[in-house]
């Protein structure tokens, strides 16, 4: 099919939003969508105008345990968000993160005397989005893709040991890298630690020395 | 959550508590499911005819909306626009997954008739659906009556022939002219 023709994109984009598109070709438009900026704008548009179709609907409320199960399944807990169990439940890396982290650790110098550590921290895509690493008394976080943050407001690292209370590794770089160094004790604490996670925090890091805000991102901890 | 009832919502708060939910505010997607669920669950309900599906459909476009909210800054519809696609999405994609066992009972087609006679008289009173009810009004009744079983019910264009006893080929020239149609008297609209 000529999918170039203006006509035709714009007849199967609107098909596509009132759901009578089916089947392979559902999913090639789709596919198509994804790479087709043109194509997008085509969607946007019948679905601005196709929508407001739902307006004519009566509202239903769904049953409580529709949120509960939400919350359930996104690992929320409604009023304890930094309880124990929560940084117990840290969710796993996706498979393309876990490959990413082989990956660098393959490529990752291997000088380093002592035990070196790093992470890998996805988003909420699973997209790789920052590289954490220590070597020696350092500790170097590298940002995969910048990112933007409101003004009021930074990312902060935390290390999470077992057992323990959540210690601050400083500040997020929203974009590049930074190095800092890696107190003594905080190094120590490395080794009973399997997962380093990002919290939003006010500007400047966290007010109380222990997570306040959200936790974003998260990331398992590897001996390099 | 004290109450199910939606919260008066305007699309500048349900941005912002988009943007609040790309940056990991559960409070936020919690004020987010509250103002927006019980439309959205409509939208399900009305397409899936089944409760628990329905329940299912909504618990995964709320995850899905969870995750892409960050990808949300990005996208030109508007916040209850961009949900109601992913709840749509999702409802037909498990509507039409290809285990699905039954057959549209007749019982279900005779609903889908009564029901829409209602849905129109709603819609004529919807603010937000002006414009576009005026441009449906222009069109052929079996028109107007096929893109609404698509939308509200989802029909694909089998279930659209079968429903109105005409040949598939028929049905998919009518839609097609429809939907033309639409766009052609909105875009009229817009450019008075």
């Amino acid at each position: 099919m000529r999918y170039n023709d203006p006509e035709l994109q714009r007849r199967l984009a609107g098909e596509y939003v009132l759901g009578t598109l089916q089947g392979r070709a559902r999913a090639r438009f789709e596919r198509l969508l994804r790479r087709d900026s043109g194509l997008r704008e085509e969607v946007a548009v019948w679905q601005e105008q196709l929508m407001p179709l739902a307006a004519a609907l009566p509202p239903v409320a769904p049953p409580q345990r529709v949120w509960r199960n939400i919350q359930a399944r996104l690992g929320m807990r409604a009023a304890t968000r930094f309880g124990l169990t929560f940084w117990r439940n840290l969710g796993l890396l996706s498979t393309t993160a876990v490959a990413a982290l082989a990956l660098y650790i393959a490529v990752a110098p291997m000088r380093a005397p002592g035990p070196a550590y790093v992470a890998l921290i996805a988003d909420a895509q699973a997209k790789p989005a920052w590289i954490v690493s220590t070597r020696d008394t350092t500790l170097t976080i590298k940002a995969v893709a910048a990112r933007t943050l409101a003004a009021n407001q930074s990312l902060e690292l935390w290390l999470l040991p077992e057992g323990g209370k959540p210690i601050s590794l400083g500040l997020m770089p929203l974009a590049g890298s930074k190095t800092a160094a890696l107190p003594l004790q905080v190094r120590g604490q490395f080794a009973r630690a399997h997962t380093v996670a990002v919290s939003v925090e006010p500007a400047g890091g966290s007010p109380t020395g222990q997570p306040t805000g959200p936790v974003l991102y998260q990331g398992a901890l590897i001996v390099s | 959550m004290p109450t199910n009832l939606p919260l008066p919502a305007t699309e500048d708060t349900l941005h912002t508590l988009l943007s609040r939910c790309a940056l990991g505010d559960q409070q936020a997607f919690e004020r987010l499911y509250r103002a927006t669920s019980a439309k959205l669950f409509a939208v399900a309900l009305r397409i899936l005819r089944r409760q628990d599906w329905a329940e299912e459909v909504l618990q995964e476009a709320f995850i899905n909306i969870w995750h892409h909210a960050p990808a949300y800054a990005s996208e030109k519809a508007a916040p209850l626009t961009w949900m109601t696609h992913i709840v749509r999405n999702r409802a037909l994609d498990w509507l039409r997954r290809p285990q699905r066992e039954d057959a549209v009972a007749e019982e279900v087609q005779s609903a889908w008739q009564d029901e829409s006679a209602g849905l129109f008289e709603r819609l004529a009173l919807a603010r937000d659906a002006v414009a576009l009810n005026g441009c449906l009004e222009r069109l052929e009744a079996k028109q107007r009556q096929m893109i609404a079983l698509a939308f509200w019910h989802g029909l694909a264009h089998s279930e659209l022939a079968q429903h109105m006893q005409q040949p598939i080929g028929t049905v998919k020239t009518w839609m097609r002219r429809g939907l033309m149609m639409i766009r052609k008297c909105l875009e009229g609209l817009h450019a008075v």
